[in-house]
């Protein structure tokens, strides 16, 4: 994965469990924050 | 996106409170798509889900970081040059770093099924293969030593903690892992404009 790749499709879940879809997103910027609780 | 092998219960005591989504990457699905060996990240799409920037280390409280994340807000196409470099140099074999991520995801089946000293196994064999994968060496110390993280991180047991491990490690592989300046963990100390690197000899096969 690089700059200028198009994000593939993903679904996560959120903190209830409830599917996640990047290509919701469409149409909108999106900065996504990767961390960790360590 | 909490990476976090423990899933939306680890993750939620951090997160339930923001004003944004947060999802549960417990697997690490998109850690291993961009090569990221460390948390913080962060990745940046335009409008039409194309990756503008991509930062391993990422910190929205560094200066340079949110003037980055502003400029693109403004302009996508914008091309970003940060000072801060993390990077690793190494020789590993890609095969390696691949069987490193495929015992990984085994021992995240593992603890999915509740056998948590198989997980733990195959970890230990992962970091042999990857000894500079911090997602694979922090997950590990969350799951075998669960009391240095609660209630807080204990930063100065995990520099400790990876002195010891790399001694244990250069015994196994017969040769010096860490650099000259000694084992660094990454992100618990980030002053600007410093390049971090830790060198790895790893055997070649």
């Amino acid at each position: 994965m690089a700059i200028g790749d198009t994000i593939p499709d993903f679904t996560l879940p959120d903190l209830n469990g409830n599917p996640v879809s990047i290509q919701n997103y469409r149409g909108k910027k999106v900065l996504i924050f990767m961390w960790a609780s360590w | 996106m909490a990476v976090d092998i423990q899933g939306a219960d680890a993750a939620r005591v951090h997160a339930a409170d923001k004003t944004f989504v947060t999802v549960i990457d417990s697997e690490n699905i998109l850690s291993d798509q961009f090569g990221f060996k460390i948390v913080p990240n962060g990745i940046f799409l335009d409008e039409d889900g194309v990756i503008r920037f991509a930062k391993q280390g990422f910190r929205i409280t560094e200066p340079d970081h949110f003037e980055a994340v502003e400029i693109l807000i403004q302009d996508p196409k914008a091309h970003i040059e940060l000072k801060d470099v993390y990077h690793i140099t190494d020789e590993t074999q890609s095969l390696e770093k691949q069987l490193a991520v495929t015992k990984f995801k085994l021992a995240n089946e593992y603890l999915n099924s509740g056998k948590k000293d198989e997980a733990l196994k195959e970890m230990d064999e992962a970091l042999l293969l990857d000894p500079d994968n911090f997602l694979i060496r922090k997950q590990r110390w969350y799951i075998r030593y669960p009391e240095n993280f609660s209630p807080t991180i204990d930063i100065e047991w995990q520099q400790v903690q990876l002195e010891k491990e790399k001694a244990e490690e250069a015994v196994k592989q017969g040769g010096q892992i860490c650099g000259p300046e000694g084992c660094v963990i990454p992100g618990t100390s980030f002053p600007p404009n410093q390049v971090f690197s830790i060198k790895t000899k790893t055997n070649e096969i």
